[in-house]
C-alpha cells in the first residue's frame, strides 16, 4: 500500500473527522522506520516497543502544537532519539545493583537476545558501536545502517554538519581498533 | 513479344543471370490458393451487386490494436502452455510492475551518486568496509501488523478517561504536580510559622532590658523566658535602667496622691469623719 504523503497525513489530521485515519497512516508510514531507530539504540525488543509507543503517544498528543518549521519526519526521529535516550537514562538510574555502565548490560543483552540474529562478526560489529558514547553511536548507526545524509541528520540532532562528520569519523576509528583489538 | 507467348517455366524466357532462386520471394502455397482466393472475391462481390452502397465503400479496418499487441498475446500464450503443467506455479499471480515514480529518473542519478560517497567514506575504513552491511537485529513477523491497532488503543482509552470533567478536575486536584505544589507551599507556610514563633523578640519596654516587662507579657512568652536559665536572666537585667523607672513610678505613685489630696477640701473631709 503506498504511504501517505506528510502533507497529507497532516491535512487529514487537521479534519477533526478524518483524525483517526491521520493516525493510522502516520503509524503504518513510520512505525517500522522508527522501530529500527529506537532499537539500534536500546536494543532490546521489549524496550523498543516501550519506547516506540511512547514516541508516537508523544507524537499524537504534540502534534497540534507542530509548526510545520521543519519537516514530520525530522520532528518524529527528534521525539525518537529524545525518548530513547531518556529512556537509557531512567534505565541506568533504576539499575543500581550492577557496576557496569549501561552500555556494557546492553551489550551482555545481546549475546542471550532472541531477537538477534547476526553472526559472530556482527556480533562484534554491535559490540563495538556499544563502546562509543550515546551521541556518537547514534550517529554511526544513522549513517553506517540508514545511510542518512548529515544535512538530515543535523536537523534532527541540532548539531552542525561539521561535528557529524567529526563524530562519524572518530566512531568509524574507533569501532576498527575495537574490531582489531578483539 | 505478346504477353501470352511468355512462359514462365520456359528457362529461355527468363533474364539472363537469373535462376529460381531470385532475390525476390513468395509465400510457399501463393500459386496454389490463388485460384480458390479469387473466386471467393468473386462471389462476395456477386453477392454485394445488389447493394452499390457496401460495393462502393472501401473495406478498410477501421479498429486497431495497441502497439505490441499480438506479440504480447503471443508471449502470454506462450508462457500459459509452459506453466499449464505446473499447476501451483499458474495459480500464482505474476508481479505486474507498477508504473516507476514521475521524478524517479531525475533522482537516480543522485542517488548514485550519493551511494558511491557513502561507500568511498567507508573506504578508509577496512574492517568496516568488507563487513556486510545488513541489520542483525529481527522482529516477530506480526509486530508491525498489529501495532497501528495497539497504539490506537491505547491513545484513545487514555482520551476517553480525560473526557470525564470530575475526572479532569480530580486529575487537576491529585496530580502529581499539584500534589508538589501544594507540598511544597505547605512546607513554606510551617518553616516561616514557627521562624517567626521562635524569633518573636519580646516587646521590652523603655528600659531595653527583660526587666521592664509585665508579669503578663513574661508569662505570655513563658516558653522564650523558659529557655533562658536564672543567670541569663540576672544578666539581662539593667540594674541602672531598672531603679531609673523604679523610681520614676513610685515619683508618680506619689504625685498622684498628692494630687487626689489637693482636690479634697476640709467640708469634705468633716463630712466624712
Amino acid at each position: 500500500m503506498p504511504h501517505y504523503s506528510d502533507e497529507e497525513i497532516l491535512s487529514l489530521y487537521r479534519d477533526e473527522s478524518s483524525r483517526n485515519m491521520a493516525l493510522h497512516h502516520l503509524i503504518q508510514k513510520y512505525q517500522q522506520k522508527l522501530y529500527w531507530h529506537i532499537r539500534k539504540i536500546v536494543i532490546s525488543h521489549d524496550d523498543t516497543d516501550d519506547v516506540l509507543q511512547n514516541t508516537f503517544i508523544k507524537v499524537w498528543k504534540g502534534l497540534a502544537g507542530f509548526k510545520e518549521e521543519s519537516q514530520l519526519f525530522t520532528w518524529l526521529y527528534r521525539i525518537a532519539t529524545n525518548e530513547s535516550l531518556t529512556f537509557l537514562k531512567q534505565k541506568a538510574r533504576a539499575n543500581t545493583t550492577s557496576i557496569h555502565p549501561i552500555e556494557y548490560q546492553l551489550s551482555k543483552s545481546l549475546e542471550s537476545d532472541t531477537f538477534f540474529s547476526g553472526d559472530e562478526i556482527q556480533l562484534k560489529l554491535q559490540k563495538a558501536i556499544l563502546t562509543l558514547p550515546e551521541k556518537q553511536r547514534i550517529v554511526f548507526n544513522m549513517r553506517y545502517y540508514d545511510e542518512t545524509p548529515y544535512e538530515q541528520m543535523s536537523e534532527i540532532l541540532e548539531t552542525s554538519v561539521g561535528a557529524l562528520k567529526a563524530s562519524y569519523h572518530i566512531a568509524a576509528k574507533k569501532i576498527e581498533e575495537f574490531l582489531v583489538t578483539n | 513479344m505478346e504477353p501470352n507467348d511468355y512462359n514462365l517455366n520456359d528457362e529461355s524466357n527468363l533474364p539472363s543471370g537469373h535462376d529460381d532462386k531470385s532475390s525476390f520471394d513468395l509465400p510457399a502455397d501463393y500459386f496454389s490458393s490463388f485460384e480458390n482466393k479469387l473466386r471467393k472475391k468473386i462471389e462476395s462481390q456477386e453477392e454485394l451487386k445488389e447493394f452499390p452502397f457496401l460495393l462502393s465503400v472501401s473495406k478498410n479496418n477501421l479498429f486497431s490494436v495497441p502497439v505490441d499487441y499480438f506479440a504480447e498475446v503471443e508471449k502470454t500464450l506462450e508462457s500459459t502452455a509452459e506453466l499449464s503443467i505446473y499447476a501451483k506455479l499458474q495459480s500464482i499471480k505474476p508481479i505486474v510492475p507498477t508504473e516507476l515514480e514521475a521524478d524517479y529518473i531525475k533522482h537516480l542519478q543522485s542517488c548514485i551518486q550519493y551511494k558511491v560517497e557513502l561507500t568511498e567514506e567507508l573506504k578508509s575504513y577496512e574492517i568496516l568496509y568488507s563487513i556486510d552491511k545488513e541489520n542483525p537485529f529481527v522482529v516477530s513477523e506480526t509486530y508491525f501488523e498489529t501495532f497501528a491497532e495497539h497504539i490506537k488503543d491505547k491513545i484513545f482509552a487514555t482520551k476517553g478517561t480525560k473526557e470525564s470533567v470530575l475526572d479532569s478536575v480530580l486529575d487537576f486536584i491529585f496530580g502529581k504536580k499539584t500534589t508538589l505544589a501544594f507540598g511544597i507551599i505547605t512546607v513554606i507556610c510551617l518553616a516561616v510559622y514557627f521562624y517567626k514563633s521562635t524569633e518573636k523578640p519580646l516587646e521590652i519596654g523603655d528600659c531595653k532590658t527583660l526587666a521592664c516587662l509585665e508579669r503578663q507579657e513574661i508569662l505570655n512568652n513563658n516558653k522564650v523566658i523558659s529557655n533562658f536559665d536564672d543567670d541569663q536572666l540576672i544578666d539581662l537585667v539593667d540594674v541602672k535602667s531598672l531603679d531609673k523607672q523604679l523610681n520614676s513610678k513610685k515619683e508618680t505613685k506619689v504625685s498622684t496622691e498628692q494630687l487626689n489630696m489637693d482636690s479634697v477640701s476640709e467640708q469634705d473631709i468633716l463630712d466624712e469623719l
